[in-house]
């Protein structure tokens, strides 16, 4: 049982992270809601590099921008949970911004424009555009709420305890995983029901989803205020990028630093791209397999097979950790335990789900009439998985690959549990560092892994253009 | 088309190389090392102990991120498959958790012989040595010398701002150490009240002793509670702060050693042995304090360091073991107080 200090801490560690993952969404989906609201020529040309650097922010850790915005608002006396939401949603807007950039992509052009015709375009918005989105949308909410809960590093520097810290502080204690796990139950349940709304609203809002088309015909007229409101996010974006980005660049010092620190990392760098990618590879892999015959299965059975997949998410990382080495360190198990195997294993099971969801969105956009017409003509099942399925999903792959390995990259509750002895990530050492106090240290990594992850996405984004995906 | 064969072409060398890739290498003499020591000193030590011996050592490091529950309790979930041969933690409680729980094997180094008993497990289960010292950390542009405190006490003055002072939250690390030797030290009433007050009076609570440091050498609070080597990195800048060992003409302050202890059932017990005699020689101890990690050695060794005062440090007079004693209780008492 839990006593009335831990259920004051417990709701309102709920109101903190329900409030961050709303406030992400709603200016993530503002600053995408102009897709339809833009001419498709002028947003590609101004609005497209915000968009892609605001996205890659999600290789800066959260404390890296807890630590940017704190040498401001220590200056100016702010503090407390309004202060430390902020920096969260700075923190996971990447989070918003992609999935709704991921929902409004999704929405069919001529659903719109037949729309059009009957009413105004602000109903269109909330009547077809929005409903249609919101799948991606709460998922992006949902993701953002997970990982609020979970982090208490941030709401610290700003002196906000959170119930993620009564749950550390038992397991330091304790040293038994069973009494935080029971402490961390409370959580569990909520974000499982979450979870099951998500599922049950996603599953009647994917249906009807086929294909989005190009949204050239725009834009929509909406109404002032909603235009101020989008002005203000697209404002929001080049102050999410540049207050960490110059905060770094300010502590890098000298251009020399950031070799010096990439020389000095190169081993956590090879590692950490290895077992990203083969976490990502195999998760997609996992993702394939499984969102086919969920989509596929009955409806009645639905739910359940959501729920179950989604589970892993409500899991602290320290859980997942303790439970695979409680799990894999027994005798006979020797030729998983200790290898890379393991934190490819328990990056999977806290980012696979994730990729599930994406694979998902994606099979059901799919043209089941392309589909059929593979079925007559091809010559046998691998033909027509490669000559067609394969193409056609080949966008969703992408992006659940790219999610699972950004992810993965900067993992540290459970990889640090499970990493083999004498390898570790580029994210330990970053944490290492920040005890250090090596800011240049930090700064200059922190800048190869927005270089390397701005590098990956425009690669991801050519590939999209040749397959048609850029549409 | 030809996307999804690249595609595929890449996912097959990808799963290959990770097939592959791990079982590359000659296995030559190895040995394990579990660390809670700062990265940035353990791993130059521990190339250099490669160089030396020969042994290749594979480490794991903590990080302040995960509190104290990252690598003690990755030991203890191993127990009955151990991966790790030998433990280095950077204080002693963790060390004492895992020699209770059973995880760690006798070892007499004869590197420290010349270690005072009291800093050695009575059955032989860990050693310390290298200590540091919980000091305050002040502001010298915030505070005139005559306003710097002297006691941990001044936190509780009530002609100081709270609002300019911090400390890291005590259910963890060194500050719950030395809240676990306040309650040895001054019981657990006295004790209570004194971090009670802390908390009235609006002191600020952080992540870690590193956060506080960068709080003073920031000049967000004037003072702080922290370690001797958080504080000497930021002396070592030529930040505008100062060192002061508190409680010196009365308690005392709370020195904490480094812990070596070797891994029970570890994979590689001679090499075990080897790295730890190797940790536990003197010209490693004097090695640890020249790097700054360390600052209050536990036996003779001629030190220059322009960090702390020099002189001998006095010494809080609890025990070890009656400070682990009060963990349990401290850590559910200090959660009570300041997780709200």
């Amino acid at each position: 049982m839990i006593g009335t200090r831990q259920l004051i801490l417990f709701l309102r560690t709920l109101f903190y992270s329900a409030g961050t993952g709303a406030f992400v969404m709603i200016i993530g989906a503002l600053a995408a809601s102009v897709l339809w609201t833009f001419r498709h020529k002028t947003l590609a040309r101004l609005l497209k590099p915000l968009f892609i650097l605001s996205c890659v922010m999600i290789f800066v850790p959260p404390y890296v921008h807890a630590l940017a915005w704190a040498d401001l608002f220590y200056r100016y006396g702010i503090e407390g949970l309004g202060a430390s939401l902020w920096v969260m949603v700075m923190a996971l807007l990447p989070v918003g911004l992609g999935f709704s950039l991921l929902g409004f992509y999704l929405v069919e052009d001529a659903m719109v424009e037949a729309g059009r015709t009957l009413n105004r375009d602000s109903i269109v918005m909330k009547s077809i555009i929005l409903p249609i989105a919101m799948p991606a949308l709460l998922t992006g909410m949902i993701f953002s709420f997970l990982w609020t809960v979970h982090d208490f590093s941030v709401p610290s520097l700003f002196f906000v305890n959170i119930y993620s810290l009564e749950i550390f502080a038992k397991y330091s204690a304790t040293n038994n995983p069973f009494e935080p796990f029971m402490l961390s139950l409370p959580m569990i349940v909520v974000a499982t029901l979450i979870i099951i709304l998500i599922s049950s609203l996603s599953k009647k809002l994917m249906l009807g989803l086929r294909k989005g088309h190009t949204k050239e015909s725009l834009p929509l007229v909406m109404p002032l205020w909603f235009r101020c409101l989008q002005i203000i996010a697209i404002v929001i974006l080049p102050v999410q990028i540049s207050t960490p980005m110059i905060s770094l660049i300010m502590k890098v010092a000298k251009p020399s630093n950031i070799w010096i620190s990439i020389l000095q990392a190169r081993r956590e760098l090879g590692f950490t791209l290895l077992l990203s990618t083969l976490t990502a590879t195999l998760s997609v892999i996992f993702a394939l397999l499984l969102a086919k015959r969920v989509v596929e299965a009955e409806s009645r059975h639905k739910l359940l097979l959501w729920v179950c997949i989604l589970f892993p998410l409500a899991i602290p990382a320290p859980l997942v950790g303790i439970g695979l080495v409680t799990l894999f360190s027994q005798r006979g198990m020797g030729f998983i335990y200790g290898t890379l195997w393991m934190p490819v294993l328990a990056n999977m099971i806290r980012f696979a789900p994730l990729a599930v969801v994406t694979l998902s969105v994606q099979l059901k956009r799919m043209d089941q009439g392309l589909l059929d017409s593979a079925s007559v003509f091809q010559k046998n099942r691998i033909h027509g998985f490669i000559r067609v399925y394969l193409p056609m999903i080949l966008p969703g792959l992408i992006s659940a690959f790219l999610i699972v390995f950004i992810l993965t990259t900067g993992e540290l509750g459970a990889t640090l549990l499970v990493s083999p002895p004498g390898r570790s990530t580029l994210t330990m050492r970053i944490y290492n560092y920040m005890h250090y106090g090596s800011s240049q240290m930090i700064a200059g990594l922190c800048l190869t892994m927005l270089a390397l992850s701005l590098s990956t996405g425009l690669i991801v984004y050519r590939v999209f253009s040749k397959t048609g995906g850029d549409r | 088309m030809k996307v999804a064969k690249r595609a595929s072409v890449i996912l097959c060398v990808v799963l290959l190389s990770a097939l592959i890739l791990p079982a590359c290498g000659t296995k030559g003499k190895e040995v394990v090392i579990y660390t809670s020591v700062d990265q940035i000193f353990a791993e130059d030590i521990l190339k250099e102990f490669e160089e030396e011996t020969g042994i290749k050592v594979k480490p794991v490091f903590d990080v302040e991120a995960t509190k104290t529950v990252g690598l003690a309790n990755r030991v203890i979930a191993e127990k009955n498959k151990p991966q790790a041969d030998v433990f280095w933690s950077g204080e002693f409680i963790m060390t004492i958790v895992l020699a209770n729980e059973g995880v760690l094997t006798p070892y007499t180094s004869p590197s420290a012989s010349d270690i005072p008993a009291i800093y050695k497990d009575p059955d032989n289960l860990w050693t310390g040595y290298a200590g540091r010292a919980r000091v305050i950390f002040v502001n010298t542009d915030l505070l005139s010398p005559e306003e710097y405190p002297t006691s941990i006490f001044d936190f509780l003055d009530p002609d100081r701002d709270p609002s300019q002072m911090a400390i890291a939250q005590p259910m963890f690390g060194t500050t719950m150490t030395q809240a676990a030797a306040l309650y040895a030290y001054l019981g657990e009433e006295e004790a209570r009240d004194f971090f009670e007050q802390i908390k009235a009076r609006g002191v600020k609570v952080v992540d870690g002793n590193s956060v506080t440091r960068d709080m003073v050498a920031a000049g967000q609070v004037a003072f702080a509670l922290t370690d001797t080597d958080d504080a000497c990195i930021s002396v070592d800048k030529g930040d505008p702060v100062k060192v002061i060992i508190p409680d010196q003409d009365g308690m005392g302050t709370l020195v904490i050693p480094n812990t070596v202890a070797m891994v029970r059932g570890g994979p590689n017990p001679e090499e075990a042995k080897i790295l730890i005699d190797y940790l536990l020689s003197k010209e490693m101890e004097k090695k640890l304090i020249d790097r700054g990690w360390s600052h209050i050695p536990v036996r003779p060794i001629d030190i220059e360091t322009a960090c702390i005062p020099m002189g001998e440090i006095k010494n809080m007079n609890v025990t070890f073991e009656e400070i682990f004693n009060y963990r349990d209780i401290v850590n559910q008492q200090m959660t009570e107080i300041f997780v709200k």
